[in-house]
């Protein structure tokens, strides 16, 4: 039997461009159009990707709820204004939202866990740096999201884009708000807990 | 210029581009020093000069850390490693803000105190990430109720003698918590026992209701010789809560699995009794064997 290998000329042009194409396709798999600005796809540069897996899941109808407050004690070391939620999606996924802020820098993070795995994390700080520098520098309200060659928590850097908003926040439920509206989380029914004033 | 000289001035660049502070009110000052997170987000130190001395705290960032990876509590090895730095740098925990602070009484110390504070920031941030084991969450269906339960087990010495907090896969969800776990040889037989604990004093108690059947019905799907206890656990707080008890208890025969009421005295004791007598007896000198040995290899 003869085989016959067909060479065909490398270009790198060619292949960025259809790596490109195989991105937008996965954009139009996962059907984005809801939540445009949660299309991780457009964020990240040609040698990357998105976690197909952690995409499914954040685009799903999501529902929290708070599982109780959190109490203090030596047992435990519960940050500022640390809450949890448990969060559902509408094929049974069980997530978990964790958040807390950082009242003398005002600073505010929120980060969405399913088991050891962190989907997505929304930080309101200065000062973020993406892998290699891109896209630096990143605006005060950004989400970090895992991609292929740099899942969240296990490398020395995540990429995150920026959220359009100026927004200096010392509580969490106002980035509550920002992060759920973000994802589509559906918060209804739940009441912001009343600030320990001194 | 030679080349050294150049190659020094980069390097000093690469450290004190990196490092800034800034005002913030009542005193207190951030310093950014010239390093990243596992997320690529820069750490930072509060420095509070009081009257007779200076107080350096990493203003939550490391209760932070460990609150969202799950290992805020005193049994993760998260929470052990930063005892031991505590102990090792002479740290303090202050529990009620959740702040890592030290203080410097005498400013020519204040040097060593800002370099000992960043290595044990440093650590914290992005040595944590990295032990994988499974987050501490709160349990959805009955946290409280658990609590009880351990206490009663801690009086009829067996507290030691069950697994807690393991996962079942299942088919309605990726995985259920199970709260308490063992296993009993009859005729020769392995048959599992799970325990699941609910408590129906809160507003979604039919929901929790719910949430357990569905349990049970994928414990029945994988496996028929497993034992499945529910026990449930309500004041009468809640105007939902004996309708959510009658709804667990309803498919309890089709299901096979039984209810126990812990707020009743008797089946409470029957409960309980049939723990001790399960694991202490003949029929669980298997799992006490293996049991051991887990502890010895631990």
């Amino acid at each position: 039997m003869t085989v016959m290998v067909l060479r065909l000329p490398v270009d790198e042009h060619i292949i960025m461009a259809n790596i490109a194409h195989v991105k937008v396709n996965l954009g139009e798999l996962l059907d984005y159009s809801n939540f445009m600005s949660c299309n991780v796809a457009q964020y990240l540069p040609t040698d990357d990707s998105p976690v197909v897996d952690v995409e499914q899941v954040v685009h799903l109808g999501m529902v929290a709820q708070q599982v109780r407050r959190l109490g203090r004690g030596r047992g435990r070391l519960i940050p500022p204004q640390g809450i949890e939620f448990v969060i559902t999606t509408q094929k049974g996924h069980r997530l978990h939202l964790t958040g807390y802020c950082l009242p003398d820098v005002e600073e505010c993070h929120l980060a969405l866990h399913h088991d050891k795995d962190v989907l997505r994390k929304f930080h309101a700080h200065d000062g973020h740096m993406n892998p290699k520098r891109r896209d630096y520098p990143t605006a005060r309200l950004h989400m970090h999201f895992p991609s292929v060659k740099y899942p969240l928590i296990e490398k020395s850097s995540s990429y995150a884009y920026s959220i359009d908003d100026d927004g200096f926040f010392s509580d969490v439920a106002d980035c509550l708000k920002y992060f759920c509206t973000e994802l589509g989380v559906d918060m209804s029914g739940w009441q912001p807990h009343l600030i320990k004033q001194f | 210029m030679d080349k050294c000289e150049e190659l020094k001035e980069l390097v000093q660049s690469l450290f004190l581009n990196g490092i800034k502070v800034q005002a913030l009110k009542d005193d207190k000052c951030l310093l950014q020093i010239p390093f990243y997170d596992s997320d690529g987000d820069p750490i930072r130190i509060i420095v509070h000069k009081t009257e007779d001395s200076v107080t350096l705290n990493d203003a939550g960032a490391i209760a932070g850390n460990l609150f969202s990876l799950g290992q805020h509590t005193q049994d993760t090895p998260a929470f052990k490693l930063l005892c031991n730095l505590m102990k090792a740098y002479g740290l303090h925990i202050d529990f009620n803000n959740g702040l890592i602070t030290t203080t410097v009484v005498d400013e020519r110390q204040m040097s060593d105190a800002v370099v000992d504070f960043s290595k044990v920031i440093l650590t914290m941030l992005t040595a944590i990430p990295h032990i994988r084991v499974e987050p501490h969450r709160l349990k959805p269906l009955g946290q409280r109720l658990k609590a009880k339960i351990k206490v009663q087990y801690g009086q009829a010495n067996i507290l030691d003698l069950v697994e807690h907090d393991i996962l079942l896969p299942g088919e309605t969800v990726g995985r259920w918590p199970i709260d308490f776990h063992w296993w009993i040889k009859q005729n020769g037989q392995i048959e599992q026992v799970y325990v699941v604990t609910v408590d129906l004093d809160v507003q979604e108690s039919l929901g929790k209701a719910a949430k357990v059947t569905a349990l049970a019905l994928d414990i029945q799907r994988n496996a028929t010789y497993d034992k499945l206890r529910i026990v449930i656990d309500s004041h009468g707080e809640n105007s939902n809560a004996s309708v959510a008890g009658s709804l667990v208890k309803q498919y309890g025969d089709r299901l096979k699995y039984k209810v126990y009421d812990f707020e009743k005295e008797d089946e409470r004791l029957v409960f309980v009794k049939q723990s001790v007598n399960e694991i202490t007896s003949e029929m669980g000198e298997p799992w006490r064997d293996f049991w051991r040995q887990q502890h010895a290899l631990a």
